[in-house]
């Protein structure tokens, strides 16, 4: 019982007693200087683009690290920080201070906002669509006035169903249609098998559209093997004429897809650049708490050419304005519509 | 994915090769366990999560020793202990021009699920109770945050040996056990945090698919050790309390697309109800 007795101190003691310190070491420093430091590292070991970017992270570390001095408030290290991974040129990068006052911070928003003038779905229900509908968060349809179909893919998140069955049924529902509209502008993306697997609604012959290497670990050439994704026939595929349009909204996943598209003779891109922010990201901490997302791969096209930071052009540039719809007018929409048969 | 399915049917299995039996107990015991942990794959930050979180027992005894079948989930807030819950500001540009600000919380609940099939076998004769046992264990935890940090997210199949102690003297039994994992399953996210994979839709097969290795001791070292008393109410029923303290530590390994070190650390403390099957 002696034994019992002592083992239930032990283990009371360590019950009450704070063993962070113990077993974890001391949290890191979350002074300007860690934090700076902390992020340069991060980006260092993680990022997947610097041979895209021909960038010397190291030069650049050196260039930005004696504006960082102790006593910085919180706005200004966000302001330094951004300075230094606008560099990068990547929307995929994202800075997410801890704090209710200060935004996010992206190379596409201005003061933490995305702001696109280009593209506005209520002037696309109320102008120009005869019949609407809404099949989940992530897929809405209907018929143009002059009977092409129209699907709008806001995101490639969500849930396997939202695609092997919404989206799949709405291409079926427009299957008697002549040509079709697939509408991307506003996607910021996603999971890309959703997006492979809606491009294989459309797709009638098998194509290799992307090539993919991943980081796999810190050093600069620490990769992985190529994958290679290929989109194949998910489903009846819709093999009559349809134009897919983008803007710079559309981001990621919704590039990704645009690259499967593409590959298919029947399918035109009409529209604005995308982003150009093409590879998986993740997300990182700052010892001070604040996050970063990174982009962790190098993703490219079928023929080994890199878009990020220049984002996929389109065939036919079409691009609407405020102005224009607020007065009705979606002039990227009737491009695609006149594109049509 | 399937690695780990297969041995969770085998834990069901041999759970139910000896749930035939009227001989043993059911326990229910709701508990809190502060779980630390730090994952360096996403930051250097210590987070803390109090769960809360609810276990359930069944003990088949036997002459030689114990068939112990035992499952439980948890779920609380996990934040780094350094900034507390943390808060990301949102601003949705509006058509009209206008702006809207929303502060969104970037720390959720992680939650996480156990299950473990334990057999022990006496140490020799035993009066009353009271005596050395020991045994292997199969285990099988999991962590899922669900805030912004994936911090601590992993799957972990195990095989445990432990070793305990039961000391009975009249109402009252404490029993102290052990217990050491000797090889594991580990399933991580990838150096990448990526689990994209071409023509997988699912995002858990794929996490299962992407970031499942092998850990021998010297790269995953796990040690578990509790400790309970019971007082016996009635000839069917007991209360009591336990206490459980659990390490893990997912090391550094040599090659790529592992992810960097993983180090938890629970603390543990539970209410027990117990219901024997046979009189005692």
């Amino acid at each position: 019982m002696k034994a019992f007795n002592l083992l239930a101190l032990a283990t009371s003691a360590v019950l009450l007693s704070s063993c962070q310190k113990t077993i974890f070491g001391d949290e890191p420093a979350a002074d300007p200087v860690s934090v700076f430091e902390g992020l340069h590292r991060t980006v260092k070991e993680h990022y997947g683009l610097f041979r895209v970017k021909t960038l010397d992270w190291d030069s650049l570390g050196n260039v930005y690290r004696p504006q960082v001095h102790e006593g910085m408030s919180d706005a200004q290290l966000r302001e330094m920080l951004a300075a230094m991974l606008t560099s990068l040129n990547d929307a995929h990068i994202t800075l997410y201070p801890n704090s209710a006052d200060l935004p996010r911070w992206s190379i596409d928003l201005v003061n933490g906002a995305f702001i696109d003038t280009t593209f506005h779905f209520a002037t696309v229900k109320d102008h120009y669509l005869t019949e609407h509908h809404e099949v989940n968060e992530a897929v809405e349809y209907g018929r143009l006035a002059d009977g092409h179909g129209y699907i709008h893919i806001r995101h490639f998140d969500g849930s396997n169903n939202d695609y092997t069955k919404g989206l799949r049924d709405a291409v079926q529902a427009l299957a008697g249609t002549t040509g079709l509209v697939v509408d991307v502008r506003d996607n910021a993306g996603g999971f890309d098998p959703f997006a492979q697997y809606s491009a294989g609604l459309f797709t009638g012959q098998a194509a290799t559209y992307m090539r993919v290497r991943r980081k796999t670990g810190p050093g600069p050439d620490d990769f992985g093997q190529e994958i290679q994704w290929t989109t194949t026939p998910t489903g009846p595929a819709y093999a009559k004429p349809v134009v897919l349009l983008t803007g710079r909204g559309s981001q990621s996943a919704a590039e990704t897809f645009a690259l499967a598209m593409r590959t298919q003779p029947h399918v035109v891109h009409i529209g604005d650049t995308t982003a150009g922010a093409f590879a998986d990201n993740a997300f990182f901490e700052l010892p001070n708490g604040w996050g970063v997302t990174l982009s962790i791969a190098d993703h490219r096209d079928a023929n080994g050419i890199s878009w990020e930071g220049r984002g996929l052009p389109p065939t036919i540039v079409a691009v609407a304005d405020r102005d224009g719809l607020n007065a009705g007018v979606d002039a990227a929409l009737e491009a695609a519509m006149e594109a049509l048969p | 994915m399937h690695r780990h399915l297969l041995l969770t049917i085998l834990f069901t299995v041999l759970s139910l090769l000896r749930s035939q039996a009227q001989q043993g107990y059911f326990q229910l015991t709701p508990g809190l366990d502060r779980l630390l942990v730090r994952d360096r794959q996403v930051g250097d930050l210590v987070h803390r999560a109090d769960l809360a979180r609810l276990g359930f027992t069944y003990a088949h005894t036997g002459p030689k020793g114990d068939w112990v079948f035992h499952l439980a989930y948890g779920r609380g807030l996990l934040a780094p202990t350094s900034t507390g819950a943390r808060t990301k500001l949102f601003r949705t540009w509006n058509w009209d021009g206008s702006v809207t600000d929303e502060p969104i919380p970037m720390d959720r609940p992680m939650w996480m699920a156990e299950l473990r099939v334990a057999r022990t076998f006496h140490a020799g004769p035993q009066v009353d109770g009271n005596g050395w046992y020991f045994g292997p264990a199969l285990g099988w935890t999991a962590n899922r945050p669900q805030g912004f940090a994936p911090v601590g997210q992993m799957a972990c199949a195990t095989f445990d040996g432990l070793i305990g102690r039961a000391y009975v003297s009249g109402r009252h039994r404490i029993n102290a056990e052990f217990s050491l994992t000797l090889v594991a399953l580990m399933t991580r996210e990838p150096w990448s945090r990526s689990v994209s994979v071409p023509g997988n839709m699912g995002r858990i097969t794929s996490f299962f698919d992407s970031g499942t290795t092998w850990a021998a001791p010297w790269q995953l070292f796990q040690a578990q050790l509790d400790l309970r008393y019971a007082y016996q109410l009635s000839t069917r029923f007991a209360i009591g309390l336990g206490v459980h303290i659990g390490y893990l530590n997912d090391a550094e390994r040599d090659g790529l697309d592992h992810p960097a070190q993983l180090r938890l650390f629970h603390r543990r403390l539970e209410a027990a109800l117990t219901h024997n099957l046979l009189k005692r």
